[in-house]
């Protein structure tokens, strides 16, 4: 038997104008799909219905912490910790880091000139595995389970606690598997020319991200394994301890460390991608230093590795580590910025009219006042380590997160949905979500100075700090506006008679703008030309224009 | 020579080792400790050095790897094969098999936790899936033809299939069937009994007719069915088990006896015999 | 009667490194999980020694059990390396007896486990008779075997699975990315034992 070489079997993709979009199917269609830009849509879809339900979690903690006298909304501390617990870990795992493994699973595969993602099956289960371990995490928080319990853990409430853990695993376990997948999809199935310094921003900073939570979330799975074993086979150990520790839960202390510094800025690696991908386009020049945003990125990646700093294990908040990588942060995010900056300048005609570009601009902006904030969070004169400056943080590293998730998803819309989403909507969601965000941030590091805490519910130490969470709950509920706008926003953009997209609305300067809007299965109707630089498409139409001349 | 992705993940296992020095160092270390892994002296903080330590040693190995393969850049892999341009990534079809693991893995995280009945359950889900996939698997790369491919992968699966799939369908009905009826009173149950066979034939006929509509409708049927297999073992969670009155030999009634105590009634076991 | 023949096409060329990059990552990703397991371990039984007290009970583990468990497992990783080689030189029988070696060596070390583990007569939860630190102790005890043998269990399956492809006659020298993927998710766990042996069972 010989062995022999057919061309790639691809489906001859149709003019973007006209093109009628293929994202549509039956329930079958959904279920059992290999096509990586379905998989994706579904991984899109489902974190940004779920950032509405979070953001609304969010905006009702913000009331009942700004009125913590009268206002009883959750029945009780303990009902009040278990939202916020909820609300964190919901925000990391359940919105931020999939919203951006939808993006990727979408648009990585046509980044790199391939037919498909590495492993569909197994990316199909994954997000079906996550949902599934949502499902579970959320409705076992909501029967009375949780991290812990700050009022102890009664045997009723020891079962949905354990359901809690193991869900918790679940949706790691799966956000693991779909990082794996998108991380092969990259090392090894780029095309011709491709290597790894020519691939695009975005794909660049998802290997970062995905390979950073490949190596740092399942040392929170064993964190969930122990305190799960511990609690529910008799607790001969501390792990799973019943009993609330120092203000929190010992359950919660294990994982804690998956949402603070420096782990939670590992959420936004993909932020620099997004933003390092846009920018050039907009200016329509390539990115004044492509191979420096690589290494930025890289940095980025190895300063928001986390696992090493547990609270629960060892106070290290004031180790020269932790304080060196909370204030080191701000190099990469300060040059990826000036690099951005830089291109743009280097560009003509910009008119910032863009939702994109204002989105990823917005998103760095944001970013930038998170790592900030975490700069002074762990400078120790100014004691903000168990403030609420540790939300504000955390609370500006999502919305950042999440500001260039909708960059993404207004770019590469026509890849996605195969139409434009709105533009006038697109720029209301992100001023809303910018101003939103950095109330809703700013507040609560203006509080940590005021000796406001993490998370207690604890009547205002001042007249300023309840004026501050007053703010505060209207930052939250104009982000709460943002993630009801953005759910608008997808779903105009997934109807039928949405405006065409057209293959190449931007311009772009990767490889998936050679193809058509919506793309045909495998991607390409024919293999792409060898590739040259991080810009191919500007390649080509230099070589189109010195033909010309 | 060092590939972009050997560079990558071999400087962040540098730099991570590196910060593993500085972090014994900071945290108490002495001596040579945090350099020799505590061979001589102390490492600081056990659990930051060992986590930074590992995460350098982990990343450092990929790095090698990627290097050992150039980065399975395109060159590489079609230099490795011998063929002037790298072949593309093959386009497989899809199946109900990652939803059905999916369902698999939720069985087991939830049988963990409530019944262990549940966790074998899902663990046989598990394995089917791991069989069907492999068989897939196994099929997408039998020949050049996906239909042949198609036809094969049935031609050895299809006869397990078809029968596991059907004894499952019986004897899920069944232990549904059984559960209601034992909950419904004596005419209830005639009448429960008559509809759910007429339920069953009429879907079975639906079904047989319409093949083109049972696709969805089979599709929406089975995912409610695991959506309310596993609700209903979060249900369990949140309620807790079932107490059953256990009757020891020669002892007929409960054996209580009320106590008034000062803020509460209490109901305290005292081992003698009495009905209330 | 005629017969009707059809003729097929040979199978599309793959990329060869695609599963190994996979299994690579999935590798790390393992490692790490474990290891964040044996790091707790370290935490904890260092807490413990530092207060006088003791972590196992003297004479409660044998050294000699888990030193033939990691022999073994030595054993297995020159076997499945036998494996990737003999496929690569496209000497399938050579290759069907090296993975089938590799798992009988699985299937003893499983024994071997089952073996230490009622040796020592720990239970999960821990006797009263152990003291809240021998408790803990006994409890990692399980929690890190178990975890080893949870591992194990998903490399054989990966090993079985690509043992039934290899009989299927589907990996050849140009495509033995599936026996070297399973080759490194193997020598991961292998390396799990290495340190499990040193941490828990020769350092004690």
């Amino acid at each position: 038997m010989t062995m022999t070489e057919s061309p790639p079997a691809t489906a001859t993709g149709t003019d973007g104008d006209t093109a009628v979009p293929r994202i549509a199917g039956g329930l079958h269609t959904w279920l059992t799909t290999s096509d990586h830009k379905k998989i994706g849509l579904l991984w899109v879809a489902v974190s940004v219905l779920l950032f509405a339900a979070v953001t609304v979690v969010g905006a009702v903690l913000g009331f009942e912490r700004a009125d913590a006298d009268s206002v009883d909304i959750f029945g009780g501390v303990n009902s009040y910790f278990q939202m916020w617990t909820l609300y964190r870990v919901a925000f990391a795992v359940l919105v931020v880091a999939p919203l951006f493994i939808g993006i990727a699973t979408v648009v990585v595969p046509m980044q790199i000139g391939s037919t498909n993602i590495a492993f569909p099956r197994a990316a199909l289960g994954a997000f079906w595995t996550w949902l599934i371990g949502a499902g579970i995490t959320i409705s076992a928080v909501l029967i009375g389970g949780g991290w812990g319990a700050l009022d102890g853990v009664t045997s009723d409430e020891a079962d949905a606690i354990s359901l809690t853990l193991l869900g918790t695993g679940m949706v790691i376990f799966s956000l693991l598997v779909a990082s794996v997948c998108i991380a092969t999809t990259i090392v090894s199935m780029r095309t011709s020319g491709m290597n790894l310094s020519r691939v695009p921003l975005f794909t660049w900073s998802m290997l970062v991200a995905t390979s950073v939570w490949l190596i740092t979330l399942p040392i929170a799975a064993s964190n969930l394994v122990l305190a799960y074993v511990d609690l529910h086979h008799g607790g001969p150990s501390t792990f799973g301890n019943p009993e609330p520790v120092a203000g929190a839960t010992a359950i919660w202390q294990q994982v804690d460390w998956v949402v603070s510094q420096p782990q939670v800025y590992a959420f936004a690696i993909p932020l620099l991608g997004i933003l390092g991908s846009i920018v050039p386009v907009a200016a329509g020049t390539r990115h004044v230093s492509h191979s420096a945003m690589i290494g930025l990125i890289g940095l980025f990646g190895f300063l928001s590795v986390g696992g090493w700093s547990q609270p629960a294990f060892h106070d290290g908040t004031e180790d020269f580590l932790f304080i060196a990588f909370g204030l080191v942060i701000l190099l990469p995010v300060l040059g990826s910025l000036a690099g951005a900056a830089s291109t743009l300048a280097e560009g003509e005609g910009i008119g910032f009219k863009d939702t994109h570009l204002l989105a990823s601009l917005g998103a760095g902006v944001v970013l930038l006042a998170a790592v900030v904030s975490g700069a002074l969070r762990v400078v120790e004169p100014f004691h903000l380590i168990a403030r609420s400056t540790t939300t504000g943080v955390f609370n500006l590293v999502m919305v950042s997160a999440v500001i260039a998730g909708v960059a993404g998803l207004w770019f590469w819309a026509p890849k996605i949905t195969g139409h434009q989403l709105a533009g006038g909507l697109g720029k209301l969601v992100v001023l809303d979500l910018v101003l939103g965000g950095l109330l809703l941030g700013l507040t609560d590091l203006v509080s940590g100075f005021l000796e406001t805490p993490d998370f207690l519910l604890a009547p205002p130490v001042s007249s300023t700090a309840d004026a501050l969470n007053l703010v505060s709950v209207v930052g939250a509920v104009m982000v709460a506006l943002g993630a009801l706008g953005l759910v608008a926003g997808l779903l105009g953009g997934l109807r039928s008679d949405a405006a065409s997209a057209g293959d190449d609305p931007w311009d772009g300067h990767t490889l998936e703008w050679a193809t058509t809007s919506p793309p045909p299965e495998g991607n390409f109707s024919e293999p792409p030309a060898k590739v040259v630089s991080e810009a191919p498409l500007l390649d080509q139409s230099g070589s189109n224009e010195s033909e010309i001349a | 020579m060092f590939t972009t992705g050997f560079k990558f993940f071999y400087g962040l296992g540098s730099a991570l080792m590196a910060a593993a020095v500085v972090y014994g160092y900071t945290t108490g270390g002495d001596g040579l400790g945090p350099l020799v892994m505590g061979w001589e002296g102390g490492v600081g903080d056990h659990l930051g050095y060992g986590v930074l330590l590992t995460l350098g040693f982990v990343a450092m190995g990929i790095g090698l790897i990627m290097v050992a393969f150039r980065d399975a850049d395109p060159a590489a892999q079609s230099h490795y094969l011998g063929v002037e341009s790298v072949p593309s990534a093959p386009l497989v079809t899809g199946n109900f098999w990652p939803v059905v693991g999916a369902f698999g893995v939720g069985g087991m995280v939830i049988g963990l936790v409530i019944n262990t009945a549940v966790f074998i359950t899902g663990l046989i889900l598990c394995s089917a899936v791991a069989i069907e996939w492999m068989t897939t698997a196994w099929a997408d790369r039998a020949t050049g033809d996906p239909d042949a491919n198609r036809e094969l992968r049935n031609r050895v699966m299809a006869p397990i299939e078809v029968p596991a799939l059907g004894a499952t369908m019986v004897a899920l009905v069944v232990l549904a069937m059984s559960r209601i009826l034992l909950a419904s009173s004596k005419n209830g149950a005639v009448v429960v009994a008559g509809v759910a066979a007429v339920l069953i034939l009429g879907i079975a006929v639906l079904y047989a007719t319409r093949p083109q509509l049972g696709r969805n409708v089979v599709a929406g049927l089975a995912l409610a069915l695991g959506v309310a297999i596993l609700a209903g073992g979060i249900v369990a969670a949140a309620i807790g088990e079932r107490s059953f009155e256990e009757h020891e030999p020669g002892h007929e009634g409960a054996i209580v006896e009320i106590v008034e105590g000062s803020t509460s009634v209490e109901i305290a076991y005292t081992g003698v015999e009495a009905s209330l | 009667m005629s017969q009707q023949s059809t003729v097929l096409t040979a199978p599309r060329l793959v990329r060869p490194r695609t599963v190994v990059v996979g299994s690579m990552f999935a590798s790390a990703a393992a490692a790490m999980m474990f290891m964040g397991l044996i790091i707790i371990y370290l935490v904890e039984r260092a807490g413990v020694r530092e207060t006088g007290e003791e972590w196992f009970p003297s004479g409660s583990i044998e050294m000699g059990p888990p030193g033939f468990v990691f022999a073994t497992l030595i054993l297995s990783v020159f076997t499945i390396q036998w494996a990737l080689q003999a496929i690569k030189a496209d000497d399938r029988i050579n290759a069907f007896v090296a993975l089938a070696l590799t798992l009988v060596f699985a299937a003893a070390v499983f024994n071997q486990l089952w073996f230490i583990i009622g040796d020592t007569g720990f239970t999960l939860a821990g006797s009263d008779a152990a003291g809240p630190s021998g408790q803990e102790a006994q409890f990692f005890f399980f929690v890190i075997n178990g975890a080893f043998a949870v591992f194990l269990i998903l490399a054989v399956a990966f090993v079985l699975l690509t043992f039934m492809r290899a009989l299927a006659g589907q990996y050849s020298p140009l495509h033995s990315g599936g026996i070297a993927a399973a080759a490194l998710f193997w020598n991961t766990v292998v390396a799990m034992w290495a340190i499990t042996w040193f941490v828990v069972y020769i350092t004690k």
